[in-house]
């Protein structure tokens, strides 16, 4: 009985570990289907695959990845839900502030400016 | 008898001590570091990354850009902040940036623009399937160039490449050989999955790029290397 036991509880214990690595496992996947389909389906699918990663880390009150959240910013305004996208911008910045300067530029990008790269002619 | 018996034992012990220090030699030699190199590496200390716009030199219209997605995940592992791929060439497009014109973007005016401290650079040599006659053989060939954005000086470089292949084989019965190769080959063209090949490409290539800051292997070769520089000074 005792054995069976361990069993479960070693077997519960990958399960639960392949759970949590499960989302950015298939990241990289994820993402070159998306390139490679190039449709809003594909493109909301692999949203929500990042939607499930940020969640993940967040609800672990563990920060998401580098890069994530505003990643995640710059999908949410392709399909117009602007104030969730801000709102994702910011969090990049909280978590990560040496995104500052990127994010700001995807900031103002997503809201439409033109000559976001500082209004520098580009050489 | 007994004498030749105790030379004997000697004789053992000797050569399991010449064992021993084979051993200890032979991986101290394989802990894959070069403090030489690791410390003018660290000496830049690249934390955030931006990922450029492929070059492509195959037929393959899209792979540069198909390539890029299997770089984000291994460069975030091993400790880097690395923009986006699609929200940058997304901020590129809207300038009226082509990828051309993003490649003769100056290392420095991507510091200005970004606050990237170094951009990655990726050559696309081979995105296709090669065939012979009974064989196929699908390949993804990239070359992988790290350039710090403040010197301009290049940090890392590597190639990474991966190829499946479908091997003829020949038997007694010639016609059903000439039958089994050419459905073979057919079949590893068709079914292999480009993603699968690029993602162990970008693999190979990483492999020898360094830790960022915040890998937990970071604080530790940072002392090694404080430990490795000392000595350098003490030996002048």
């Amino acid at each position: 009985m005792k054995e069976y036991c361990l069993l479960f509880a070693i077997v519960s214990c990958i399960l639960l570990g392949k759970g949590c690595a499960g989302g950015w496992e298939r990241y990289s996947e994820s993402l070159y289907h998306s390139m490679q389909e190039d449709s809003p389906e594909a493109r909301e699918s692999h949203a929500s695959l990042l939607d499930k990663i940020i969640s993940q880390a967040e609800s672990r009150g563990e920060k998401p990845r580098p890069g994530l959240c505003a990643e995640y910013s710059f999908y949410l305004a392709r399909v117009q839900r602007m104030d969730q996208a801000y709102a994702y911008l910011e969090k990049e910045m909280q978590y990560y502030p040496e995104s500052i300067v990127f994010v700001k530029i995807l900031g103002r990008m997503i809201k439409g400016e033109k000559n976001v790269l500082q209004n520098q002619a580009v050489p | 008898m007994s004498c030749k018996i105790k030379q004997c034992l000697k004789y053992k012990a000797c050569l399991s001590y010449v064992y021993v220090l084979f051993i200890i030699f032979f991986f101290s030699g394989c802990n894959g570091y070069n403090w030489a190199r690791e410390s003018l590496y660290y000496s830049v200390a690249p934390r955030t990354i931006i990922i450029m716009p492929p070059r492509n030199l195959t037929s393959a219209v899209e792979s540069g850009r198909f390539l890029t997605a299997t770089l984000v995940k291994p460069l975030v592992d091993l400790g880097y902040y690395v923009f986006p791929v699609e929200a940058t060439m997304a901020i590129f497009r809207q300038e009226g940036i082509d990828e051309g014109m993003a490649l003769q973007i100056s290392p420095a005016r991507l510091c200005d623009y970004f606050a990237a401290d170094a951009a990655l650079y990726l050559d696309v040599e081979s995105w296709d399937t090669l065939y012979a006659v009974l064989a196929s053989d699908v390949r993804v060939i990239a070359n992988y160039r790290l350039v710090s954005t403040k010197t301009g000086n290049l940090l890392w470089q590597n190639r990474g490449e991966c190829h499946r292949s479908s091997h003829g084989h020949v038997s007694d019965n010639i016609l059903a050989s000439i039958i089994t190769s050419t459905i073979n080959a057919a079949i590893t063209a068709t079914t292999t999955q480009y993603f699968t090949l690029a993602q162990e490409a970008t693999k190979n290539a990483l492999s020898t790029l360094l830790p960022g800051y915040r890998h937990p292997d970071y604080e530790r070769i940072q002392q090694e290397i404080m430990n490795w520089e000392k000595k350098q000074k003490k030996q002048r």
